[in-house]
Protein backbone atom coordinates (compact mmCIF):
# COMPACT_ATOMS: atom_id res chain seq x y z
CA UNK A 1 0.00 0.00 0.00
CA UNK A 2 2.73 2.31 0.19
CA UNK A 3 2.61 4.91 -2.68
CA UNK A 4 6.08 7.09 -2.04
CA UNK A 5 6.64 7.76 -5.48
CA UNK A 6 4.01 9.32 -6.65
CA UNK A 7 4.62 13.31 -6.85
CA UNK A 8 2.45 16.01 -4.48
CA UNK A 9 1.02 16.82 -7.85
CA UNK A 10 0.19 13.52 -8.67
CA UNK A 11 -1.88 13.23 -5.04
CA UNK A 12 -3.63 16.86 -5.84
CA UNK A 13 -5.19 15.67 -9.06
CA UNK A 14 -5.94 12.28 -7.41
CA UNK A 15 -7.86 14.29 -4.44
CA UNK A 16 -8.80 16.67 -6.80
CA UNK A 17 -10.69 13.78 -9.51
CA UNK A 18 -12.35 12.13 -6.50
CA UNK A 19 -13.93 15.30 -5.57
CA UNK A 20 -14.77 16.21 -9.51
CA UNK A 21 -12.85 19.31 -9.18
CA UNK A 22 -10.52 18.31 -12.54
CA UNK A 23 -11.23 19.93 -16.07
CA UNK A 24 -11.78 17.47 -18.59
CA UNK A 25 -8.51 18.10 -20.34
CA UNK A 26 -6.68 16.96 -16.96
CA UNK A 27 -9.08 14.64 -16.28
CA UNK A 28 -8.43 12.61 -19.64
CA UNK A 29 -4.87 12.87 -19.20
CA UNK A 30 -4.73 11.60 -15.24
CA UNK A 31 -6.84 8.49 -16.85
CA UNK A 32 -4.43 7.49 -19.68
CA UNK A 33 -1.94 7.97 -16.45
CA UNK A 34 -3.79 5.85 -14.01
CA UNK A 35 -4.27 2.88 -17.07
CA UNK A 36 -0.56 2.74 -17.85
CA UNK A 37 0.60 2.94 -13.53
CA UNK A 38 -0.88 0.59 -10.65
CA UNK A 39 0.64 2.29 -8.16
CA UNK A 40 -1.36 5.02 -9.34
CA UNK A 41 -4.51 3.28 -9.54
CA UNK A 42 -3.67 1.98 -5.73
CA UNK A 43 -3.43 5.41 -4.77
CA UNK A 44 -6.60 6.20 -5.72
CA UNK A 45 -8.26 3.54 -4.66
CA UNK A 46 -6.92 4.02 -0.95
CA UNK A 47 -8.03 8.01 -1.17
CA UNK A 48 -11.42 6.82 -2.34
CA UNK A 49 -11.63 4.81 0.57
CA UNK A 50 -10.26 7.50 3.05
CA UNK A 51 -12.93 10.00 1.91
CA UNK A 52 -15.83 7.63 2.12
CA UNK A 53 -14.69 6.63 5.52
CA UNK A 54 -14.61 9.79 6.49
CA UNK A 55 -17.63 11.06 4.96
CA UNK A 56 -19.27 8.48 6.75
CA UNK A 57 -18.31 9.64 10.08
CA UNK A 58 -20.85 10.15 12.46
CA UNK A 59 -21.36 14.03 13.97
CA UNK A 60 -20.46 14.47 17.59
CA UNK A 61 -23.60 14.69 19.46
CA UNK A 62 -23.96 18.63 21.41
CA UNK A 63 -23.39 17.30 25.35
CA UNK A 64 -26.49 20.24 25.54
CA UNK A 65 -28.22 22.44 24.02
CA UNK A 66 -27.00 26.01 23.30
CA UNK A 67 -29.94 27.82 23.31
CA UNK A 68 -29.96 31.34 23.81
CA UNK A 69 -32.27 34.06 26.01
CA UNK A 70 -32.07 37.46 26.32
CA UNK A 71 -30.31 37.34 29.50
CA UNK A 72 -27.12 34.81 27.76
CA UNK A 73 -24.36 36.84 28.76
CA UNK A 74 -22.91 38.34 25.60
CA UNK A 75 -25.87 38.56 23.73
CA UNK A 76 -26.34 42.07 22.08
CA UNK A 77 -30.70 42.24 22.12
CA UNK A 78 -31.19 44.61 18.98
CA UNK A 79 -35.04 46.45 19.20
CA UNK A 80 -36.89 44.98 17.03
CA UNK A 81 -37.88 47.10 13.65
CA UNK A 82 -40.16 49.72 14.63
CA UNK A 83 -39.62 49.53 18.81
CA UNK A 84 -37.37 52.77 18.28
CA UNK A 85 -40.10 54.84 16.55
CA UNK A 86 -43.06 54.09 18.83
CA UNK A 87 -41.88 55.71 21.68
CA UNK A 88 -41.11 58.64 19.46
CA UNK A 89 -44.30 58.88 17.50
CA UNK A 90 -46.18 58.45 21.00
CA UNK A 91 -44.42 61.09 22.75
CA UNK A 92 -44.46 63.20 19.39
CA UNK A 93 -48.25 62.72 19.01
CA UNK A 94 -48.53 63.64 23.11
CA UNK A 95 -46.68 66.59 22.53
CA UNK A 96 -48.33 68.21 19.82
CA UNK A 97 -51.99 67.40 21.43
CA UNK A 98 -50.58 69.14 24.17
CA UNK A 99 -49.61 71.91 22.45
CA UNK A 100 -52.79 72.11 20.42
CA UNK A 101 -54.36 72.40 23.76
CA UNK A 102 -52.51 74.98 24.48
CA UNK A 103 -53.09 77.06 21.34
CA UNK A 104 -56.97 76.73 21.14
CA UNK A 105 -57.47 77.48 24.77
CA UNK A 106 -55.05 80.38 24.15
CA UNK A 107 -56.47 81.29 20.79
CA UNK A 108 -60.17 81.25 22.82
CA UNK A 109 -58.73 84.51 25.38
CA UNK A 110 -57.35 86.12 22.62
CA UNK A 111 -60.41 85.78 20.50
CA UNK A 112 -62.62 86.88 23.38
CA UNK A 113 -60.32 89.83 24.17
CA UNK A 114 -60.15 90.98 20.27
CA UNK A 115 -64.03 90.45 19.85
CA UNK A 116 -64.25 93.10 22.55
CA UNK A 117 -61.40 95.33 21.20
CA UNK A 118 -63.22 94.96 18.09
CA UNK A 119 -66.40 95.61 19.74
CA UNK A 120 -65.09 98.53 20.96
CA UNK A 121 -63.20 100.35 17.80
CA UNK A 122 -66.88 99.56 16.00
CA UNK A 123 -68.05 101.57 19.14
CA UNK A 124 -65.98 104.07 18.84
CA UNK A 125 -65.73 104.55 15.11
CA UNK A 126 -69.91 104.81 15.17
CA UNK A 127 -69.06 107.66 17.75
CA UNK A 128 -66.78 109.51 15.36
CA UNK A 129 -68.95 109.05 12.52
CA UNK A 130 -72.07 110.48 14.23
CA UNK A 131 -69.54 113.44 15.18
CA UNK A 132 -68.42 114.02 11.98
CA UNK A 133 -72.24 113.97 10.63
CA UNK A 134 -72.57 116.26 13.80
CA UNK A 135 -70.30 119.02 13.20
CA UNK A 136 -71.22 121.02 10.18
CA UNK A 137 -75.09 121.08 11.13
CA UNK A 138 -73.79 122.71 14.58
CA UNK A 139 -72.15 125.07 12.43
CA UNK A 140 -74.77 125.86 10.24
CA UNK A 141 -76.89 125.68 13.57
CA UNK A 142 -74.50 128.62 14.79
CA UNK A 143 -74.93 130.49 11.53
CA UNK A 144 -78.40 130.50 12.40
CA UNK A 145 -78.06 131.43 15.92
CA UNK A 146 -76.47 134.36 14.86
CA UNK A 147 -78.74 134.99 12.53
CA UNK A 148 -81.34 135.44 15.05
CA UNK A 149 -79.51 137.67 17.06
CA UNK A 150 -79.26 140.35 14.20
CA UNK A 151 -82.83 139.66 13.50
CA UNK A 152 -83.62 140.28 17.33
CA UNK A 153 -81.47 143.45 17.59
CA UNK A 154 -82.56 144.94 14.30
CA UNK A 155 -86.37 146.26 14.85
CA UNK A 156 -88.16 144.06 12.72
CA UNK A 157 -90.01 146.68 9.90
CA UNK A 158 -93.04 145.47 8.49
CA UNK A 159 -93.05 144.14 4.62
CA UNK A 160 -95.77 143.55 1.98
CA UNK A 161 -96.27 139.95 2.98
CA UNK A 162 -96.30 140.69 6.67
CA UNK A 163 -98.45 143.55 5.98
CA UNK A 164 -101.31 141.26 4.32
CA UNK A 165 -100.50 139.02 7.47
CA UNK A 166 -101.05 140.78 9.51
CA UNK A 167 -104.28 141.97 8.30
CA UNK A 168 -105.31 138.54 8.60
CA UNK A 169 -104.28 137.99 11.87
CA UNK A 170 -101.96 138.80 14.33
CA UNK A 171 -101.37 135.05 15.66
CA UNK A 172 -100.92 133.62 12.44
CA UNK A 173 -98.21 136.45 11.75
CA UNK A 174 -96.28 135.98 14.36
CA UNK A 175 -96.16 132.09 13.90
CA UNK A 176 -95.04 132.21 10.49
CA UNK A 177 -92.32 134.63 11.58
CA UNK A 178 -91.60 132.71 13.94
CA UNK A 179 -91.54 129.51 11.98
CA UNK A 180 -89.46 131.34 9.18
CA UNK A 181 -86.63 133.08 11.26
CA UNK A 182 -86.56 131.19 14.54
CA UNK A 183 -84.26 129.28 13.93
CA UNK A 184 -85.05 125.12 14.66
CA UNK A 185 -84.14 123.16 17.98
CA UNK A 186 -80.97 121.54 17.47
CA UNK A 187 -79.80 118.41 19.28
CA UNK A 188 -77.18 119.77 22.03
CA UNK A 189 -73.87 118.91 20.06
CA UNK A 190 -70.50 118.43 22.11
CA UNK A 191 -67.38 119.51 20.58
CA UNK A 192 -65.23 116.24 20.30
CA UNK A 193 -62.91 116.03 22.84
CA UNK A 194 -59.33 114.39 22.12
CA UNK A 195 -59.24 110.93 23.98
CA UNK A 196 -57.39 107.90 24.14
CA UNK A 197 -59.50 105.97 21.99
CA UNK A 198 -59.57 108.39 19.12
CA UNK A 199 -55.49 107.10 18.54
CA UNK A 200 -57.24 103.49 18.79
CA UNK A 201 -59.65 104.81 16.26
CA UNK A 202 -56.78 106.54 14.23
CA UNK A 203 -54.76 103.08 14.03
CA UNK A 204 -57.66 100.91 13.86
CA UNK A 205 -56.89 99.47 10.18
CA UNK A 206 -53.53 98.16 11.53
CA UNK A 207 -54.72 97.37 14.64
CA UNK A 208 -57.27 94.65 13.27
CA UNK A 209 -55.05 93.65 10.49
CA UNK A 210 -52.97 92.64 12.94
CA UNK A 211 -55.34 90.95 15.16
CA UNK A 212 -56.53 89.26 12.31
CA UNK A 213 -52.80 88.25 11.17
CA UNK A 214 -52.18 86.91 14.68
CA UNK A 215 -55.49 84.50 14.95
CA UNK A 216 -54.28 83.20 11.31
CA UNK A 217 -50.87 82.35 12.36
CA UNK A 218 -52.64 80.71 15.11
CA UNK A 219 -55.39 78.88 13.33
CA UNK A 220 -52.33 77.68 11.01
CA UNK A 221 -50.40 76.95 14.21
CA UNK A 222 -53.75 74.50 15.22
CA UNK A 223 -53.90 72.83 12.02
CA UNK A 224 -50.51 71.76 11.77
CA UNK A 225 -50.37 70.54 15.42
CA UNK A 226 -53.64 68.86 14.90
CA UNK A 227 -51.74 67.12 11.92
CA UNK A 228 -48.83 66.17 13.69
CA UNK A 229 -50.93 64.85 16.68
CA UNK A 230 -52.91 62.58 14.16
CA UNK A 231 -50.56 61.47 12.06
CA UNK A 232 -47.81 60.50 14.94
CA UNK A 233 -50.75 59.10 16.62
CA UNK A 234 -51.23 56.79 13.55
CA UNK A 235 -47.52 56.15 13.31
CA UNK A 236 -47.26 55.17 17.03
CA UNK A 237 -49.96 52.52 16.73
CA UNK A 238 -48.92 50.74 13.68
CA UNK A 239 -45.28 50.20 15.12
CA UNK A 240 -47.61 49.37 18.41
CA UNK A 241 -49.02 46.64 16.55
CA UNK A 242 -46.36 45.39 14.51
CA UNK A 243 -43.84 45.32 17.57
CA UNK A 244 -46.63 42.93 18.72
CA UNK B 1 -40.86 27.62 9.10
CA UNK B 2 -37.95 27.22 6.37
CA UNK B 3 -34.22 28.07 7.54
CA UNK B 4 -34.34 31.30 5.20
CA UNK B 5 -37.37 32.62 7.27
CA UNK B 6 -35.62 31.72 10.57
CA UNK B 7 -32.84 33.61 9.85
CA UNK B 8 -34.88 36.82 8.52
CA UNK B 9 -36.98 36.92 11.66
CA UNK B 10 -33.05 36.25 13.22
CA UNK B 11 -31.72 39.42 11.86
CA UNK B 12 -35.00 41.36 13.08
CA UNK B 13 -33.75 40.24 16.70
CA UNK B 14 -36.14 37.09 17.34
CA UNK B 15 -34.21 35.03 19.82
CA UNK B 16 -36.75 32.16 18.83
CA UNK B 17 -36.11 31.69 15.74
CA UNK B 18 -32.83 32.09 16.03
CA UNK B 19 -33.07 29.01 19.04
CA UNK B 20 -34.86 26.83 16.28
CA UNK B 21 -31.30 27.74 14.10
CA UNK B 22 -28.99 26.40 16.93
CA UNK B 23 -31.59 22.97 17.29
CA UNK B 24 -30.76 22.22 14.18
CA UNK B 25 -26.95 23.24 13.62
CA UNK B 26 -25.65 22.51 17.27
CA UNK B 27 -24.48 19.08 16.88
CA UNK B 28 -22.53 20.20 13.59
CA UNK B 29 -20.89 23.30 15.25
CA UNK B 30 -19.73 21.02 18.19
CA UNK B 31 -18.43 18.68 16.26
CA UNK B 32 -16.36 20.88 14.54
CA UNK B 33 -15.49 22.44 17.32
CA UNK B 34 -14.18 19.35 19.46
CA UNK B 35 -12.62 17.95 16.47
CA UNK B 36 -10.34 21.56 16.36
CA UNK B 37 -9.63 22.01 20.12
CA UNK B 38 -9.43 18.23 20.74
CA UNK B 39 -11.48 18.44 23.95
CA UNK B 40 -14.91 18.42 25.06
CA UNK B 41 -14.90 21.71 27.44
CA UNK B 42 -13.22 23.65 24.77
CA UNK B 43 -15.63 22.29 22.50
CA UNK B 44 -18.12 22.99 24.44
CA UNK B 45 -17.54 26.91 24.84
CA UNK B 46 -16.41 27.86 21.64
CA UNK B 47 -19.93 26.34 20.61
CA UNK B 48 -21.65 28.83 23.06
CA UNK B 49 -19.19 31.47 22.01
CA UNK B 50 -20.27 30.79 18.39
CA UNK B 51 -24.02 30.98 18.50
CA UNK B 52 -23.65 34.15 20.77
CA UNK B 53 -21.21 35.57 18.15
CA UNK B 54 -23.40 34.32 15.31
CA UNK B 55 -26.59 36.08 16.96
CA UNK B 56 -25.07 38.87 17.38
CA UNK B 57 -23.17 39.45 13.46
CA UNK B 58 -26.47 37.50 11.92
CA UNK B 59 -26.96 41.17 10.61
CA UNK B 60 -23.82 40.11 8.34
CA UNK B 61 -25.17 37.31 7.06
CA UNK B 62 -25.28 37.91 3.44
CA UNK B 63 -27.04 34.61 1.93
CA UNK B 64 -25.22 31.66 0.78
CA UNK B 65 -24.85 28.37 3.33
CA UNK B 66 -25.97 29.33 6.73
CA UNK B 67 -23.75 25.97 7.76
CA UNK B 68 -20.22 27.36 5.86
CA UNK B 69 -21.42 30.74 8.05
CA UNK B 70 -21.72 28.82 11.55
CA UNK B 71 -18.68 26.54 10.22
CA UNK B 72 -16.51 29.95 9.41
CA UNK B 73 -17.29 31.61 13.06
CA UNK B 74 -16.56 28.31 14.89
CA UNK B 75 -13.64 27.70 13.41
CA UNK B 76 -11.91 31.15 13.33
CA UNK B 77 -13.21 30.87 17.48
CA UNK B 78 -11.86 27.90 17.65
CA UNK B 79 -8.32 28.69 15.83
CA UNK B 80 -8.64 32.08 18.02
CA UNK B 81 -8.32 30.06 21.46
CA UNK B 82 -5.70 27.89 20.11
CA UNK B 83 -3.73 30.93 19.61
CA UNK B 84 -4.47 32.43 22.78
CA UNK B 85 -3.52 29.26 24.74
CA UNK B 86 -0.38 29.82 22.59
CA UNK B 87 0.41 32.80 23.15
CA UNK B 88 -0.44 32.53 27.38
CA UNK B 89 -0.37 28.81 28.23
CA UNK B 90 -2.17 27.79 31.30
CA UNK B 91 -0.99 24.17 31.38
CA UNK B 92 2.44 22.76 30.10
CA UNK B 93 1.99 20.77 27.32
CA UNK B 94 4.90 18.79 29.15
CA UNK B 95 3.48 15.89 30.69
CA UNK B 96 4.59 16.21 34.41
CA UNK B 97 4.82 14.01 37.09
CA UNK B 98 3.35 14.10 40.72
CA UNK B 99 6.81 16.31 41.54
CA UNK B 100 6.29 18.76 38.73
CA UNK B 101 9.27 17.41 36.81
CA UNK B 102 9.05 16.78 33.04
CA UNK B 103 8.22 13.34 31.93
CA UNK B 104 10.61 12.22 29.84
CA UNK B 105 9.34 11.35 26.35
CA UNK B 106 7.16 14.92 25.52
CA UNK B 107 5.77 12.66 22.71
CA UNK B 108 3.54 11.16 24.85
CA UNK B 109 0.73 11.27 22.47
CA UNK B 110 2.25 9.36 19.98
CA UNK B 111 2.86 5.44 21.76
CA UNK B 112 5.55 4.38 19.89
CA UNK B 113 5.91 1.17 21.55
CA UNK B 114 2.85 0.22 20.65
CA UNK B 115 2.49 -1.86 17.54
CA UNK B 116 -0.31 -0.93 14.86
CA UNK B 117 -1.98 -4.60 16.09
CA UNK B 118 -2.15 -3.25 19.93
CA UNK B 119 -3.48 -0.73 18.70
CA UNK B 120 -6.19 -1.16 16.17
CA UNK B 121 -6.79 -3.62 19.30
CA UNK B 122 -7.45 -0.73 21.70
CA UNK B 123 -8.59 2.14 18.95
CA UNK B 124 -11.91 1.68 17.07
CA UNK B 125 -11.91 2.72 13.66
CA UNK B 126 -13.48 6.29 15.07
CA UNK B 127 -10.71 6.93 17.08
CA UNK B 128 -8.73 5.98 14.95
CA UNK B 129 -9.32 9.31 12.80
CA UNK B 130 -9.74 11.42 15.69
CA UNK B 131 -6.65 10.60 16.73
CA UNK B 132 -4.89 11.33 13.50
CA UNK B 133 -6.98 14.44 12.81
CA UNK B 134 -6.07 16.09 15.83
CA UNK B 135 -2.24 15.25 14.85
CA UNK B 136 -2.88 16.72 11.29
CA UNK B 137 -0.96 20.27 11.09
CA UNK B 138 -3.25 22.85 11.74
CA UNK B 139 -3.77 23.90 8.35
CA UNK B 140 -4.56 20.69 6.60
CA UNK B 141 -7.01 19.69 9.71
CA UNK B 142 -9.04 22.46 8.92
CA UNK B 143 -9.53 22.35 5.39
CA UNK B 144 -10.14 18.28 5.37
CA UNK B 145 -12.88 18.79 8.14
CA UNK B 146 -14.39 21.23 6.45
CA UNK B 147 -14.96 19.22 3.17
CA UNK B 148 -14.74 15.33 4.23
CA UNK B 149 -16.62 15.61 7.57
CA UNK B 150 -18.82 19.01 6.75
CA UNK B 151 -19.48 18.15 3.73
CA UNK B 152 -18.68 21.42 2.12
CA UNK B 153 -17.56 21.74 -1.14
CA UNK B 154 -14.18 23.99 -2.17
CA UNK B 155 -15.99 27.05 -3.04
CA UNK B 156 -17.82 27.32 0.45
CA UNK B 157 -14.72 25.65 1.81
CA UNK B 158 -12.88 28.79 0.45
CA UNK B 159 -15.23 31.32 1.83
CA UNK B 160 -15.00 30.05 5.38
CA UNK B 161 -10.95 29.73 5.71
CA UNK B 162 -10.52 32.91 3.29
CA UNK B 163 -8.09 31.02 1.47
CA UNK B 164 -8.00 30.91 -2.65
CA UNK B 165 -9.44 27.49 -3.92
CA UNK B 166 -5.80 26.47 -5.62
CA UNK B 167 -5.24 26.48 -1.32
CA UNK B 168 -7.76 24.67 -0.65
CA UNK B 169 -6.93 21.75 -3.07
CA UNK B 170 -3.48 21.23 -2.56
CA UNK B 171 -3.82 21.22 1.07
CA UNK B 172 -7.16 19.34 0.76
CA UNK B 173 -4.94 16.29 -1.18
CA UNK B 174 -2.16 16.61 1.37
CA UNK B 175 -4.54 16.39 4.17
CA UNK B 176 -5.88 13.28 2.79
CA UNK B 177 -2.45 12.15 1.68
CA UNK B 178 -1.27 12.59 5.73
CA UNK B 179 -4.71 11.06 7.06
CA UNK B 180 -3.92 7.83 4.91
CA UNK B 181 -0.43 7.62 6.28
CA UNK B 182 -1.50 8.22 9.90
CA UNK B 183 -4.44 5.45 9.77
CA UNK B 184 -1.37 3.01 8.19
CA UNK B 185 -0.21 3.33 11.83
CA UNK B 186 -3.47 1.29 12.35
CA UNK B 187 -2.77 -1.92 10.65
CA UNK B 188 -5.47 -4.59 10.56
CA UNK B 189 -7.73 -2.47 11.72
CA UNK B 190 -7.87 0.04 9.09
CA UNK B 191 -7.32 -2.97 6.17
CA UNK B 192 -10.72 -4.25 7.90
CA UNK B 193 -12.12 -1.29 7.75
CA UNK B 194 -11.40 -0.57 4.18
CA UNK B 195 -12.71 -3.98 3.40
CA UNK B 196 -15.53 -2.66 5.13
CA UNK B 197 -16.33 0.71 2.93
CA UNK B 198 -15.50 -1.09 0.21
CA UNK B 199 -18.25 -3.78 0.85
CA UNK B 200 -20.70 -1.15 1.81
CA UNK B 201 -20.12 0.94 -1.26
Amino acid sequence: MMNGDISPEEWEELSALLDDQLSSKEKKGLDSRLQQSPQLRSALSELQTLRSLLRIQPGIRAPRNYLLTADTEGIRTRRRQGSLFFPVLSFTAAVAFLMFVFVFVSDLFLGGSQVIQRNEVMEEQAEFQLMEKALPESAASDEAVGEIGEAQAVPLEPVEGDLEMMEKGTEEFDRAQLDARAPEPQPKVETPVSEPGEELLKNEPYLIGYLISNRMVLRLLEIFLVFVAFSSGVGAFYFYQKRG
Amino acid sequence: MDERSLILESQKGDIDSFNRLVLAYQNIVYSQAYRVMGEPNAADDATQETFISAFNKISTYRGGSFKAWLLRIVTNACYDELRRRKRRPTVSLTPQDSQGEPIESPNWLIDTNETPEETAERSEIREAIEYCLRNLPEEFREIILLVDLQGLDYRETSNVTGKPLGTVKSRLARARERMRECLFQFGELLTSTYRFVHESK
